[in-house]
């Protein structure tokens, strides 16, 4: 026998949401999960009126909904916000070519002007290229850092209020045990903050609407209203490390479903003693974004792979400058060969 | 975007892999004797008296240094049978015989806690179980005691008995059913587990205050507790860990849980069991034979035991991660009772934000249930500044329909059975915090749980009654 709807519209369920369980018929999942990131929103008061936001568009499953609801939500409930797309072209054959055309599609279907910043335009080095100098070890922390720095030079280009990226249930999750096993404090404390870097003036917030969105719900939606999304993997290494915690979330949920909201709420209540120490933020003296470091972590990256030196960024930094000094003594010894 | 590692500044330290086995021609420690076994996250090789004395060091200076022990204090020393539990005996017992200077000065008394009822073992069995645990107590001479878990059903009357070489298990029928009863009514093996936990605990308070001890020592390694931090983490007890998983555990007022293993790992205590010959019983639990992914404690385990395999940082540095997190005001004990949790005891952190994963799951529920019909814009707009949550909402209209007929709201003491079974879900979930009330919503009904937490129910319910009702005279 056909499940009922749980709304008592009088329709068949046609899914089980993973979050409460509860059956829903399309129409009314449609409609749950609309208000629920407009609850989001509103009660996180992500946007102000007449902000012009910037959502970061990979072309995967998370950014294409992220967009598509923004678009409804600004709609129906006049928000009046300016939408445009962002994206990153990091450069990598085989993926993010392929993928930057279901951006482009979306930019289509959404009718929202959309701007690619390319990594070889920013920083004069494609993923590829680097992936060449540094191997397929630690090639996802240069991606990283400068997807970030790309992210935050976009937005300043494009003179936005805020950046909005797809990171959903899962993924606060998942970084919350992430920061657990790797002692991060400091990140732990903050990475389950809907709003992140809007003190330091000059940052450019970024907002998370689908915060409380499981993965598998976005998906569900995805599917139901037949939206094209790109969904491979990158072609370089997976992170093992976070694979692990990955793999320890979707084995949680299994057992208890709710699990992913109540490591969420771990992760919000937690608090750090007065007595800990915590890095103190401050901004790179080379480009001016905030590091808790002298120099930022894109700008070392940079220089590393700008002299030659690719692991300069990677290992702990007092290797990391003596490998600097002896290159520096190395080529003053060659000048004064020369003369 | 790849989310992979776009962190604040998008780079990430990841832990320290396996590092080539470093086993040396001679002990690191005396350089003479030749090495027995690896410690200190596989780096350094001991051999086995320095190993030993490591291990004694670390136990000593782990009480030392916390500055808490008291010559006048009476340790009541947690004993379940097991090697770990064992080794802390062995400790304490070598720290009470040692020369004067030296010597621990506070007294040690054991207990022993049986729990066979929740697994239905025979009454033999246990019987069994408790004459071996007795044995090997008697080897150190330490006074001893044994209760059951049952005990916590109990109103009144001692609950400890002293445990001689040949006693024979005291039991309560009627609570040992009520207590199966409770176990029974708890669907998922998870909730069980943190049950069994929450309950421990109770019974170790209670035992420690009717023993006249102000201690409790339990046998918890720091690779336990990395464990239990995961799975606090988990079960949604962010907010509370700290207490589960530090040296002390001060939430009782007058009793406090200590753990004076928590600098060693399991594999340093397991092997001083091992060169010391002790013996250890073998008890199962809820847990035991059950698959890695019966339960979220299950689960936690097995994934710290395959991580440390490849990253055997991995125990210590959760476990000082753990150490970083605490609550800003130190002193729980001046919280009123109002702000508790009626079975852990944590301040509620319910109390729900306008933007927060609990408001959040509150939120999915009602518009799951409500639909496009039932639900307008208007609802939405007063929801974040109500703040109160669905759920207490919702017990609050419960409360209204049925708090009408026979006992009076305000009569604390009536014991009238139909005002326990009036007890609803929102009733109890209101007055728990948001880790408990995940057992509860694995419950059946709330009838069976300890008359104790019930009690504290009604009590609180009608305060809160009597607070409404004479609301506007208060200043």
């Amino acid at each position: 026998m056909p499940v009922k709807c749980s709304s008592s519209c009088g329709k068949n369920a046609i899914l089980k949401r993973p979050k409460t369980g509860d059956a829903l018929c399309k129409d009314c999942f449609f409609w749950a999960f609309e208000t629920e990131v407009h609850n989001t929103i509103v009660s996180g008061h992500l946007f102000k009126k007449g902000d012009t936001v910037a959502v970061a568009a990979s072309g995967g499953k998370d950014s294409t909904v992220l967009a598509y609801v923004l678009k409804v939500l600004n709609e129906r409930h006049d928000y009046g916000l300016n939408l445009v797309l962002l994206s990153i072209d990091e450069g990598i054959t085989g993926y993010r070519d392929d993928s930057l055309e279901t951006v482009k599609q979306n930019r289509d279907d959404y009718q929202m002007p959309l701007k690619i910043l390319s990594y070889e335009e920013l920083f004069g080095w494609t993923m590829d290229a680097i992936v060449g100098q540094v191997g397929r070890k630690n090639n996802c922390t240069f991606c990283g850092v400068f997807r970030r720095q790309a992210l935050d030079r976009g937005a300043t280009l494009l003179g936005v209020n805020c950046v909005a990226t797809g990171h959903n249930a899962d993924d606060l999750a998942e970084t919350v045990l992430m920061n657990i096993l790797r002692g991060d404090i400091a990140r732990l404390q903050r990475c389950t903050s809907i709003i992140t870097a809007s003190e330091s003036e000059g940052s450019i917030p970024r907002v998370k609407p689908l915060k409380y969105t499981y993965e598998k719900e976005i998906v569900m939606y995805a599917y139901f209203k037949r939206l094209v999304y790109f969904s491979t993997e990158c072609v370089f290494a997976p992170n093992a490390y976070r694979g692990h915690a990955r793999a320890f979330l979707k084995d949680l949920e299994k057992i208890r479903p709710s699990v992913i909201m109540d490591i969420i709420h771990s992760g919000e209540s937690l608090q750090v003693k007065d007595d800990v120490k915590l890095p103190v933020r401050t901004q790179c003296t080379r480009c001016g974004s905030v590091s808790s470091q002298e120099l930022c972590k894109a700008c070392v990256l940079l220089e590393g792979l700008n002299r030659g030196l690719p692991k300069l960024g990677i290992g702990k930094t007092s290797l990391a400058n003596r490998a600097r000094e002896q290159q520096d003594a190395q080529k003053t010894r060659i000048v004064n060969c020369d003369f | 975007m790849c989310s992979r590692n776009d962190e604040e500044d998008g780079s990430q330290s990841l832990m320290e892999g396996k590092t080539k086995l470093t086993w040396t021609e001679v002990c690191q420690k005396c350089s003479t004797e030749k090495p027995v076994i690896q410690i200190l996250q596989i780096k350094h090789a001991y051999c086995r008296n320095c190993f030993l004395a490591h291990v004694n060091h670390k136990f000593r200076s782990t009480l030392g240094k916390s500055k808490m022990m008291k010559p006048s204090d009476v340790v009541l020393a947690a004993f379940s049978g097991s090697g770990k539990s064992n080794a802390m005996l062995h400790l304490l017992h070598a720290g009470l015989s040692e020369q004067s200077h030296k010597r621990f000065l506070f007294k040690v008394q054991v207990l022993y806690i049986d729990e066979g009822a929740i697994l239905g073992t025979s009454l033999e069995d246990r019987t069994a179980n408790l004459q071996a645990i007795s044995g090997i107590i008697e080897q150190y001479g330490f006074k001893s005691y044994y209760t059951t878990l049952a005990s916590i059903f109990e109103e009144t009357g001692s609950k400890c008995f002293p445990l001689v070489k040949d006693s024979t298990l005291k039991i309560k029928e009627n609570s040992e059913e009520e207590l199966k009863n409770l176990f029974l009514n708890v669907k998922s093996l998870t909730a069980r587990e943190d049950l069994l936990r929450q309950l421990r605990r109770k019974i170790f308070l209670q035992s420690a205050k009717e023993l006249d001890c102000c201690k409790v020592f339990t046998a918890n390694t720091s690779t336990d507790l990395a464990i239990h931090i995961l799975t606090d983490v988990s079960l949604g007890r962010g907010s509370q860990m700290h207490h589960d998983v530090s040296f002390c555990d001060p939430r009782d007022a007058s009793v406090k849980i200590i753990r004076p293993l928590l600098e060693l790992s399991s594999k340093e205590v397991t092997y001083y069991s091992v060169f010391h010959e002790l013996e250890s019983i073998y008890i199962p639990s809820l847990c035991t034979k059950a698959s890695s992914d019966s339960s979220i404690h299950n689960m936690s385990k097995q994934f710290v035991m395959e991580l440390m395999e490849n990253f055997p940082s991995t125990v210590s540095t959760v476990f000082r991660t753990g150490e970083k997190l605490g609550s800003t005001n130190t002193t729980n004990t001046c919280e009123t009772e109002d702000n508790l949790c009626i079975i852990c005891q944590m301040k509620l952190d319910v109390s729900v934000a306008a933007c927060s994963s609990v408001q959040a799951t509150d939120f999915s529920r009602l518009i799951s249930s409500l639909g496009p019909a039932g639900f307008d814009n208007k609802t939405l707009s007063q929801l974040p500044d109500t703040s109160k949550g669905i759920l207490s909402n919702q017990a609050d209209s419960l409360l209204c329909s049925s708090s009408t007929s026979c006992c009076s709201d305000s009569d604390v003491q009536c014991g009238c059975h139909k005002d326990v079974q009036r007890l609803s879900f929102p009733d109890v979930e209101k007055l728990c915090c948001y880790g408990c009330r995940l057992i509860i919503h694995d419950m059946e009904n709330t009838s069976s749980l300890p008359e104790s937490i019930l009690h504290k129910v009604r009590t609180r319910r009608s305060l809160e009654n009597m607070r409404e009702s004479i609301q506007d005279f208060l200043l």
